[in-house]
């Protein structure tokens, strides 16, 4: 069932175009991530659907109804934001409260569910506190704590975690996604960590300059990234690009990266290949690995140039026929720069983009 | 400078005894400063006092700043009962009455509308709202002399001529611009996400005002109330112009008490009479000061 569902949006500033052609379904129950750099458009978007700012054109829906001229109490959201944007003169309560009140629920049902809900939050001690008597964490929670006592039909969530430290953003992140899976509410959510978007997304939206770069599950963004742009924002480090040439020979496919020549029997080619047509390979470091000898994998003899140690695992950058590729070798595997070594490739995971286009092919 | 440091060498005893002295002489002479200019402030205010408390036999003998001698709460009960002002001679009383009644409903009419303005100016941004804000900046600079006449002939028009109604819209349209300059700038600092979230809880224009936006502002609420309480309750021009003599303010009434051709001078009624009309306002500092300081340090920094 499609509970959100976004047609052919459009918004500009002025001569400005913020969101082109923005088109997307949403099926109930989904934890869609909104991803990309400052600037994309993916906050406004999520201001879009929650009815905090006009489209230019376009419609929405929730829940089957066009919601794009109502105002945001009457979608049936609640949102958190980056800021927390907790009422600063009000107790957490009253924090809580705020929006069962103003939808004129009898008293004691308010008092009861925000009751539930806090006990559910781990915030039922800090009731009695105003926002600044709390921490940055406990802050996040109460801002997500009045989100959910209004049991909306969706969840919109502008970069909650961007401004916790490390440590926190990574166990807020872990209830975000318990609390999902208890709720089973849909969740519209904005990062520009890749990390987050990762991690939480059921489906991931990538987004540049306003366009829709690709939607798809995180495994399929990641491995099967449609565009270069996608390709190269997601994955750390990142992905490995290098100028190659088709080559068709022998009834197979080659690409030719320099001297070096490397087979693409196993790549699921979208448009026909064409002998001699230049085009950019990317490999993720996490498909160059130390050959260990038993697996039929395709193999080159690389010279180590740089190493750098994360602590769990090293990333190595090779020389490839004077071009540098880097790859994620386990911290315990003994290198030391200048030694060659057999290195694998994992040609199952490639990706071939046009020079120009940049689209995958 | 980078690249040079200087070396961790102790500096000797002595020195930071001599600093400490130094330190000590430059807080006195701070101080010292401060009562000076505290005393040229209130020495007018002492000559008042004191003097209101003094029969007049004893002004005449001179002595401006001494205490007095034979002291008398007289003056202070013929200022505000029994002073003749104009034909009448019923004292202050009446009129202290009319300034409450015009500062009152004014400073709450201006005091509402500008933060209103002011919210919906810097909150709730609409085509043209840049224009209208500095149309209400530039009402700030509208000398009062310029619009003497018209006010006028609208009062008369509207048949509030002379009328303390009259006084009351006067006074609560021309405190709009400043109120409505301060609210906005100082909403300015107010996050527009909490805006944005009090709209998602169902919150509308009126209910986020007041139940998110204005409890979060006390020290600009009072710093306007102030500003408006002082400058209509010390106004002249507008009072003097169109309220009627039944009608007229203290300042008003106190002019014609101290101006009044007849008899001896009263000089220690007269001081009475003005230190009743300052009170309202003594009273209003002595009890908001600190929002009012706490206000305006908190324009500063944001204008």
């Amino acid at each position: 069932m499609i509970d959100i569902r976004v047609v052919d949006c459009h918004k500009s500033y002025g001569q400005v175009r913020i969101l082109r052609d923005i088109s997307l379904d949403i099926e109930r129950g989904e934890f869609i991530v909104l991803l990309g750099p400052s600037g994309c458009g993916k906050s406004t978007l999520l201001h879009i659907i929650a009815g905090l700012e006009p489209l230019t054109s376009g419609s929405i829906e929730i829940g089957g109804r066009d919601v794009t001229d109502l105002e945001p109490k009457d979608r049936d959201i609640a949102m958190v934001f980056q800021s927390y944007a907790l009422y600063p003169t009000m107790s957490v309560r009253a924090n809580m409260e705020f929006g069962l009140r103003m939808r004129g629920r009898p008293l004691a049902e308010i008092r009861a569910v925000v009751e539930e809900k806090a006990k559910m939050l781990g915030i039922d001690h800090l009731l009695d506190r105003r926002p600044s008597q709390l921490s940055g964490g406990q802050r996040q929670r109460v801002a997500i704590g009045r989100a959910v006592v209004r049991e909306p039909r969706v969840f919109l969530f502008d970069e909650p975690l961007s401004n916790l430290d490390a440590k926190l953003r990574g166990s807020m992140r872990t209830e975000i996604k318990k609390l999902h899976r208890r709720l089973g509410t849909t969740v519209i959510y904005v990062t520009h960590d890749q990390l987050e978007a990762m991690t939480l997304a059921t489906r991931l939206v990538v987004m540049k300059a306003g366009v829709m770069q690709q939607v798809g599950t995180p495994d399929e963004v990641y491995h099967r990234p449609l565009n270069r742009f996608t390709a190269d924002f997601l994955g750390s480090p990142g992905m490995n690009f290098l100028d190659a040439v088709l080559r068709l020979a022998e009834g197979r496919v080659w690409a030719e990266v320099g001297r070096t020549v490397i087979p693409l029997d196993r790549y699921a080619f979208i448009e026909r290949p064409v002998d001699g047509r230049p085009v950019v390979l990317g490999l993720r470091p996490d498909s160059i690995r130390p050959a260990d000898g038993a697996e039929a994998a395709f193999t080159l003899d690389l010279k180590a140039t740089l190493i750098e140690h994360t602590g769990s695992e090293n990333h190595v950058v090779f020389d490839l026929d004077g071009r540098e590729v880097t790859g994620k070798f386990p911290a315990e595997f003994g290198l030391e720069v200048g030694r060659t070594l057999p290195v694998a490739f994992d040609l199952a995971r490639l990706s071939l983009f046009d020079t120009e286009t940049e689209l995958r092919i | 400078m980078p690249g040079t440091f200087e070396p961790l060498i102790p500096r000797p005893r002595r020195r930071i005894f001599l600093r400490r002295t130094e330190r000590f002489a430059a807080r006195f002479a701070v101080y010292l400063c401060l009562v000076i200019v505290t005393g040229f402030f209130l020495a007018p205010l002492w000559v008042l006092l004191v003097t209101s408390f003094k029969p007049l036999d004893e002004i005449r003998a001179g002595g401006l700043l001494d205490l007095p001698i034979a002291f008398t709460l007289d003056p202070w009960i013929k200022a505000w009962g029994e002073a003749c002002i104009g034909i009448t001679c019923g004292g202050l009383k009446g009129y202290f009455g009319n300034s409450l009644m015009v500062t009152v409903p004014a400073v709450l009419a201006s005091v509402t509308i500008g933060a209103i303005n002011g919210y919906a100016l810097s909150k709730w941004p609409f085509p043209g709202a840049r224009f209208v804000f500095a149309a209400v900046v530039a009402g700030n600079f509208i000398p009062y002399q310029v619009i003497l006449a018209p006010l006028a002939q609208t009062l008369r028009i509207t048949g509030l001529f002379g009328s303390i109604e009259g006084l009351v819209l006067i006074h609560a349209i021309y405190g709009i611009p400043i109120t409505t300059m301060l609210f906005r700038n100082f909403f300015l600092s107010v996050p527009d996400d909490l805006i944005k979230a009090a709209r998602i809880d169902g919150a509308g224009f009126f209910w986020i005002l007041f139940r998110v936006v204005l409890p979060m502002s006390p020290s600009v609420i009072v710093v306007a109330a102030i500003i408006q309480f002082t400058g209509i309750w010390n106004d002249y021009l507008f009072a003097v112009s169109f309220a009627n003599s039944q009608n007229a303010p203290m300042t008003v009434a106190l002019n014609n008490l101290v101006n009044s051709n007849f008899g001896v001078r009263e000089y220690n009624v007269h001081m009475a009479a003005t230190f009743i009309a300052a009170i309202p306002t003594l009273v209003i500092y002595v009890f908001l000061g600190r929002f009012f300081l706490r206000g305006m340090a908190a324009g500063a920094v944001k204008g």
